[in-house]
């Protein structure tokens, strides 16, 4: 038997034993641990370990629900846990919502008072550059590759001090490349790098942002780099591109609501 | 403010207080987490797009897990024998040494490790779903899987590892 039939073979001992297969499979299966009696050790073992688990948690499953976690209860709830505002967030998805429009509107219904906005300029600013500086990289376009996503998550957290999320992007077409971490004017700050298949790149810029809470969507553009630019809790964002505006601002979306999720 | 979607909420409820048990392995705390779980989720209904509820819902228990929970677990000493002693109903059928060897090897698991057997062997998610809920390929969930039952059979043959308190 070669290596690679007996890797094929686990999967399928696996699928069988949680009940992934068709009728079909399922019986290729049972006449194959018939014949290999090792296979069918393995197989009761795992079915063994799979009661266990049953036996442990299903029961938990048939408790009668705390009355905390009743939604209804929950619902009526004005404030969170985490103190998160959602009026905020709804006018930024109302203001997203609205379109192309939604950048400049934002300005003067949300606009923060002046010192912060200078803080958003430089944001937008250190975005513009960094994009700039390494979406022409061909050799070292990031620090650590996408596939060590996990790593590059837990790292960049624990740099910005707040969990960070690594959006996909794969539903619109660009693949994530991975990231670096990058010196901002008031600390660390995190790059991820995405690519579609023509070789087109966009950034996703990442920087605490002490005492700032939620912005709506802001759009901005410097010799023909799109961005649209947040706060949303103690971190600010900017997603920038050669694309147009309008897929920017899909893409902006898409990394919001995963964000948010 | 329809009351449908507060429905397709509350009827997850059992599930996604036995994953998040099996999780966090402590009542109180998985009881939190699923708490966190659904005020994000009733915050949030208008980011919840398209399909069935439950996966989403799993979905967001996962992401505060990993974002906010593991840490806490590590950082507690967990009372293994809570969770054994929480179920209303004891398993009777089982012999209880052996499902403390079982539980005290899961508590052991990797987290990633966890969170995809408990998908798969606890809640009946097919691969593919368990593999969107945990943003994995499903290849990624199969390695997991196997390396799990590996570890869980290396354990539970043996005497339970050093760094655990024996449950009596």
């Amino acid at each position: 038997m070669s290596k690679e039939t007996r890797t094929i073979a686990e999967e399928q001992l696996h699928a069988y034993v949680d009940g992934q297969l068709a009728a079909e499979d399922r019986q290729k299966i049972e006449e194959h641990l018939r014949h290999h009696p090792a296979d069918a050790a393995r197989v009761n073992e795992w079915q063994r370990q799979n009661e266990a688990i049953q036996a442990l948690f299903a029961p938990i499953g048939e408790e009668t629900v705390p009355e905390r976690l009743r939604p209804a209860v929950l619902a009526r709830k004005k404030t969170s846990r985490h103190g998160r505002r959602w009026p905020a967030m709804a006018a930024a998805l109302l203001l997203l919502a609205l379109g192309g429009a939604g950048g400049w509107l934002a300005r003067p219904l949300f606009g923060p008072p002046a010192p912060a906005g200078i803080q958003q300029a430089s944001l937008v600013e250190e975005a513009f550059n960094a994009h700039r500086i390494y979406t022409v990289e061909v050799l070292h376009p990031v620090e650590v590759t996408a596939n060590e996503k996990a790593h590059l998550a837990k790292w960049l957290s624990k740099r910005l001090r707040d969990p960070v999320r690594i959006p996909t992007l794969d539903g619109e077409g660009f693949a994530l490349m991975g990231g670096r971490l990058l010196p901002a004017s008031n600390g660390p700050a995190a790059q991820f790098m995405y690519e579609d298949k023509n070789g087109r790149r966009i950034t996703l810029y990442t920087v605490r942002r002490d005492g700032g809470n939620q912005t709506a969507f802001r759009y901005a553009r410097e010799n023909g780099i799109n961005a649209f630019y947040w706060i949303d809790g103690p971190l600010a964002y900017a997603l920038a591109g050669e694309v147009n505006r309008a897929t920017l601002q899909r893409l902006a979306r898409s990394v919001y609501a995963q964000l948010e999720e | 403010m329809d009351d449908g979607f507060l429905d397709e909420v509350e009827a997850c409820i059992p599930a996604l207080r036995r994953y998040a048990r099996s999780l966090v392995l402590e009542g109180e705390l998985a009881d939190d987490l699923v708490q966190d779980c659904l005020e994000r989720a009733i915050r949030k209904r208008r980011l919840w797009r398209r399909g069935p509820v439950q996966p989403w819902l799993f979905r967001i228990l996962v992401n505060l897990f990993r974002n906010h929970y593991r840490n806490t677990r590590r950082r507690n000493e967990t009372p293994f024998e809570e969770a054994l002693h929480a179920p209303a109903q004891p398993p009777q059928q089982h012999d209880r040494l052996a499902l403390n060897d079982t539980l005290n090897a899961i508590a052991a698991l990797p987290d990633e490790q966890r969170e995809a057997l408990m998908l798969v062997a606890l809640e009946g998610f097919s691969y593919a779903e368990a593999g969107a809920i945990l943003d994995i390929p499903v290849g990624t969930l199969m390695s997991r899987i196997g390396r799990a039952r590996r570890k869980l059979r290396a354990e539970g043959n043996g005497s339970p590892p050093a760094h655990l308190r024996p449950v009596s």
